[in-house]
């Protein structure tokens, strides 16, 4: 047990250049802009302002900063909102550290928690991120604080990595269990593997006009194959875990081990999210959903590979970088 | 450990109260995650979408050689679920406070199972000219009174739940909300009636047939006159 505990501690104890989190940062924070500002956009506010103050329901959350602030009342949703927005500009270009994600995360709770029955998983995947923004800081590239601190926009310093894999845990989570949640039999073949069909024609989510409906059953093959793929691959996400796992332990040998080193099972499982996100996007509304979530999709991957990729992202980095077998480094980025 | 570039030696208090809380992070998170089925009760089983998913899965089992009445299935997941939430409450209710002060909650669950009766709302208005006219239909480009904010996707999230004929008081808070704004905005109007139109969503073939999807009926209608819109005094509210 020993043994295993000083393995673990040694494992969350690596560190590794920052810059996967450093974009997981830029990327949740448009995110973020995105999603407070098309509150704004569409008058959506209303919903989150109290009924006695104008507002459509009697809002009753006990959120601790709107209890502080003094309810839902218009100059309080407004001031959140506005330091929603504000936060999220200097998480997105990386100024003031974990500050800026702890303001925004406390925020965002604060205006989430008023309407929650309005709002979905897109919400907490927000929250989840910011949290592990708090704690990672990921700030330390890719920043105005870089920028101010070193003079340089990039850097190789090393810093923990473990919340990197916590939100590479996370995506596989989110997925595994979002896939078993799918019990409904349009998703198998007794169901004529229906969903995808059924949910294109829902007229909460889609985001066509159903004078132009008839499309979609001329789809409906397509429909299917996306059905059956896209449960596949959500509950099968949890295998790119096993996936890094076998690949950081190459040393201990057996044929999953060698087959690790051969195969990158990001890649696949990758090309199909962004699919099946980019579908959902321009037929649904599902407001920033596809977007938080393919935002963790960038912690799959270390430095090396994005540099090996994207040169300019190491580019004036000082060369202090500290990896060396990190969990997700492929010798493949194709 | 050769995975690792930290060496036995190099590690610290710090080291092992940081792996401490990933561990513990991880763990609350997976037990968090796990499938949420609510508590149910009689009511949640009436729902014929429900029914519909017990029915097919009852098929399956069938097929398996398990066969179950729908009294049973009914009895056997009424257990199951509230048996399976009363052990979630014992484990995860002394660790809430973390999920509510970290946002690091956790219930994910996307079209589980498909409503294939949703509804759309709608909103109409009778002008003092006796004549009724559709303001909003959602999906519908020719009335398209406040599209944005009906289409944001909060909005539609709340909506959804009246398409599931879920929330009737909120729908009842949404009518009073909407007839006042309509009012505001139309001097002539006279009555507003705010109501679910429910569409039975059509197989492939007969969408292909017929190209469109047909209004079944209509739920909670909602009348309202403009006397009913209690108007605020901005000078005195703000008081």
């Amino acid at each position: 047990m020993s043994g295993r505990w000083q393995r673990w501690v040694r494992f969350v104890s690596h560190r590794e250049p920052d810059t996967p989190m450093a974009l997981f940062r830029v990327a949740v924070g448009l995110v973020i802009l995105y999603t407070h500002g098309m509150m704004l956009w569409t008058g959506g506010v209303v919903l989150w302002e109290h009924r006695d103050w104008g507002g459509i329901y009697p809002l009753g959350s006990k959120q601790w900063l709107l209890t502080l602030l003094g309810g839902p009342i218009p100059p309080v949703v407004y001031g959140l909102i506005t330091a929603a927005i504000i936060s999220a500009c200097t998480l997105t270009v990386g100024l003031f550290g974990r500050l800026s994600a702890l303001v925004c995360l406390q925020v965002s709770m604060a205006l989430f928690s008023l309407l929650p029955a309005a709002g979905g998983g897109h919400d907490r995947l927000i929250t989840n991120a910011l949290f592990i923004l708090v704690l990672a800081g990921a700030t330390t590239t890719l920043s105005l604080d870089a920028r101010i601190r070193t003079g340089r926009w990039c850097s190789s310093t090393p810093v923990p990595a473990w919340p990197r894999y916590v939100l590479w845990f996370q995506l596989c989570l989110v997925y595994g269990i979002t896939g078993v949640h799918k019990l409904g039999s349009s998703w198998f073949p007794w169901g004529g593997y229906s969903a995808v069909y059924y949910t294109l024609l829902t007229p909460s989510w889609t985001r066509y006009d159903f004078a132009s409906a008839a499309w979609v059953a001329w789809l409906h093959p397509l429909t299917q194959v996306g059905t059956a793929v896209s449960w596949l691959w959500e509950v099968s996400f949890p295998v790119v875990l096993l996936w890094a796992w076998w690949k950081h332990t190459a040393g201990r040998g057996g044929w999953l081990r060698r087959f690790a080193q051969r195969v990158d099972l990001r890649v696949p499982y990758a090309l199909i999210g962004l699919v099946m996100h980019g579908s959902l996007l321009v037929l649904l509304d599902l407001g920033p959903f596809s977007l938080i979530t393919l935002s963790f999709y960038i912690p799959m991957w270390h430095h090396d590979e994005l540099v090996q990729r994207w040169p300019w992202l190491g580019a004036d980095a000082p060369s202090e970088t500290a990896s060396s077998t990190p969990l997700g480094q492929s010798k493949t980025l194709t | 450990m050769s995975e690792s570039s930290v060496s036995v030696s190099e590690l610290r208090l710090r080291d092992h109260l940081r792996a401490l809380f990933v561990a513990a992070h991880v763990a609350l998170i997976t037990l968090m995650a796990l499938p949420n089925p609510r508590r149910i009760n009689e009511r949640d089983l009436a729902d014929p979408a429900l029914q519909e998913v017990f029915s097919d899965w009852r098929e399956v089992l069938e097929a398996a050689g398990v066969s179950l009445t729908p009294e049973e299935t009914n009895t056997l997941v009424m257990s199951f679920a509230n048996q399976y939430m009363d052990a979630r409450a014992v484990v995860l209710d002394p660790v809430r406070p973390y999920f509510q002060y970290t946002g690091a909650n956790q219930a994910w669950q996307m079209f589980g199972y498909l409503n294939r009766t949703p509804a759309r709302l709608s909103v109409e208005v009778l002008s003092q000219g006796g004549e009724w006219s559709t303001l909003f239909l959602a999906r519908d480009p020719e009335h398209d009174w406040r599209r944005a904010l009906f289409d944001s996707e909060r909005m539609r999230g709340m909506v959804n739940h009246y398409s599931w004929r879920e929330r009737r008081g909120g729908f009842r808070m949404l009518a009073d909300w909407v007839s006042c704004e309509v009012f505001l905005e139309e001097p002539n109007a006279k009555l507003v009636r705010m109501s679910m139109k429910q569409v039975q969503l059509p197989t492939p073939d007969v969408l292909r047939e017929t190209g469109r999807i047909s209004t079944r009926r209509t739920y909670w209608p909602e009348f309202r006159y403009a006397d009913d819109c209690i108007w605020i005094d901005d000078s005195e509210a703000t008081e």
